[in-house]
């Protein structure tokens, strides 16, 4: 949900969800509708003018410290097992009752209206509701906080917890959904290219990869420390990682940027102190993931949109997150060198599945761009029709498509 | 009908008993013995003549699976078994101290056969046996100027089983694309 795309009532409540599944962003959404709060929308977090954060399934204080450190002045709702010390929050407790939070919600509308109708001043100094602890909305039947009895008009069937609802809901992360939503480019009329690109430096990608590098120079382990979390790469065999985060947050650590991150840094590991806890996975299947999470259908920045893209080998995808036409832009790319644009014209694919691939396997070393000089010398060909099987007939073609679709 | 079929190819105890059954979707006939010679120190048991299953497109189309019998005295059999094939998928034990000679071997043994169709290769029991890597096994194939897709597989994995075939699939005919439409967008 785009908030520019919203109709621009009035009365409409931009809501971001931080630390969350999409499988919980999806029930939640649904929660939100269900009890009658059609002006609502979730919006991406940039977007939002109030939070929902989850600061469960980590360190509560640190991921409470990143998302206020994104939004110091955000109005949010804190959805927690145990009740937070936090400044000027709403706290519904877990198991979330649908009911609570749709009334949590209410709350905090009823404050960012009142707040968009006073004269422009700091948060902090508002005479409303101080408080030094979490409010916790409590179940108070018909009754709401102002005091103020107000039928909620819930869908009696269609509110469960909000655990069972999203038991109801496909939880499996599509690897498509890591390449985001860019629209595509329209070279005759670019405006903020910008947003099509990132630099990995300033992100969990960049640190991870020259971490890595040095690891595999030097052969010693070293520990990265960001958001409060820990990954440890190892050198020995393949070079393996190791990191005290589940997919989801290291998902979420790659979108944010080194300077909002709780400590972002690497140090050596000690060997003496390794404790081989976690699940080893390879050096190249993790950057594969934290390039495509941070990415997100972006370009590393640098990277030209029309310089001819050759693959040296094969991902090995049986290992990897397998993106969309991830396998067809590899046989492409090498059979022919092509350019970034041109992949996606040539495939009738949208771009951003090309760009987070290019990003993915950029990270791991095995694809080569041709330089200026290269192309200026007619390096670059048209797109040849590759020769199909080496003479595949039509009726062929037809078999192994219909085969290559039972096998999805 | 149209008779296509894949055939897959490697050394004994690589796994392609184990891969064709994963495949299948048949009951797959299966030619094992009881080893007799130095295989019995790698498995009990061994393929003689070959292993035979069958994925089904659709009512009237089906793919038949060929597994080679691994030791090099039934090579014979390889060379009947490619007839009509349309690809290799060529599995390897990483467990074996002569893995990257194995690929080296059965390459040079199938070429002609891949240079007309396509070749998918599978490393297997890397859990156990790390080294050497997908990328240790991709120099090699430069250096013997091949281009092929190399995974890490396990045998009894569907999904890795079916992500190798599909990489032969995509060799054989890079414009491939399903023929409803191409894969979804999200």
């Amino acid at each position: 949900m785009d908030a520019a795309s919203v109709s621009k009532k009035p009365q409409s409540l931009f809501v971001g969800l931080y630390n969350i599944s999409d499988r919980s962003k999806a029930a939640i959404e649904m929660v939100l509708k269900s009890g009658g709060l059609n002006d609502v929308n979730i919006v991406a977090e940039h977007q939002a003018q109030v939070g929902i954060v989850d600061i469960d399934g980590g360190n509560p204080d640190e991921v409470w410290q990143i998302f206020r450190n994104k939004f110091p002045t955000q109005p949010a709702i804190v959805l927690s097992v145990a009740q937070p010390n936090f400044e000027r929050v709403f706290w519904v407790q877990k198991p979330v009752k649908p009911e609570l939070l749709v009334e949590a919600v209410m709350h905090v509308a009823k404050q960012v209206r009142s707040e968009q109708h006073q004269k422009a001043v700091a948060v902090d100094s508002l005479q409303v509701a101080p408080v030094t602890n979490a409010i916790a909305v409590e179940s108070k039947p018909g009754v709401t906080a102002d005091g103020k009895n107000r039928s909620l008009q819930y869908q009696h069937g269609a509110l469960e917890s909000l655990s069972s609802v999203a038991n109801t809901i496909d939880e499996s992360e599509d690897a498509g959904s890591l390449c985001g939503k860019l629209p595509e480019i329209d070279i005759a009329n670019i405006k903020d290219i910008d947003r099509w690109f990132y630099d990995p430096t300033l992100y969990l990608q960049g640190m991870l990869s020259e971490t890595i590098r040095l690891a595999r120079m030097h052969g010693k382990a070293s520990i990265i420390e960001c958001g409060g979390y820990v990954i440890s790469v190892l050198p020995e065999g393949a070079g393996l990682v190791m990191t005290t985060m589940n997919r989801r947050r290291l998902r979420n650590v790659c979108l944010s940027s080194l300077g909002t991150l709780v400590r972002a840094n690497v140090r050596e590991l000690v060997p003496r102190k390794r404790t081989i806890e976690h699940e080893k996975l390879s050096q190249d299947s993790f950057l594969w993931f934290v390039a495509l999470a941070t990415s997100g259908g972006r370009l590393p920045v640098g990277t030209d949109l029309h310089f001819p893209v050759k693959l040296k080998c094969w991902p090995n995808f049986s290992r990897l997150e397998i993106t969309p036409y991830a396998m067809q832009i590899t046989t492409l790319w090498l059979n022919q060198s092509i350019g970034l644009l041109e992949t996606a014209s040539y495939l009738g694919i949208p771009q951003r599945y090309v760009f987070s691939f290019y990003s993915a396997v950029n990270a791991i070393g095995i694809a080569t761009i041709e330089t200026k000089a290269l192309a200026d010398e007619g390096a670059t060909e048209m797109p040849r029709h590759p020769v199909g099987g080496l003479g595949t007939s039509a009726e062929r073609r037809g078999f192994l498509s219909r085969m290559l679709a039972k096998l999805r | 009908m149209a008779t296509y079929k894949i055939i897959f190819a490697g050394p004994v105890g690589a796994g392609k008993t184990t891969a064709i059954e994963t495949l299948s979707d048949i009951a797959t006939v299966s030619t094992d013995k009881k080893a007799t010679d130095m295989t019995v120190a790698r498995k009990p048991q061994t393929t003689v003549a070959m292993d035979y299953g069958v994925m089904k497109i659709n009512d009237s189309e089906q793919i038949h699976l060929y597994g080679t019998p691994g030791q090099e005295r039934f090579d014979f059999m390889w060379e009947i078994l490619v007839e009509n094939g349309i690809g290799l998928i060529l599995l390897l034990d990483n467990s074996r101290p002569t893995a990257i000679q194995d690929m080296h071997f059965f390459l040079g043994a199938f070429r002609k056969f891949i240079e007309e169709s396509g070749v998918a290769i599978g490393i297997t029991h890397t859990d156990t046996n790390p080294t050497p890597t997908v990328n240790d096994y991709q120099e090699q194939l430069k250096v013997a100027k091949f281009v092929a897709p190399v995974f890490e597989v396990d045998a009894r994995s569907h999904q890795d089983m079916t992500h190798l075939v599909r990489a032969l699939l995509y060799s054989i005919d890079p414009t491939l694309s399903t023929e409803s439409s191409q894969e979804k967008h999200v």
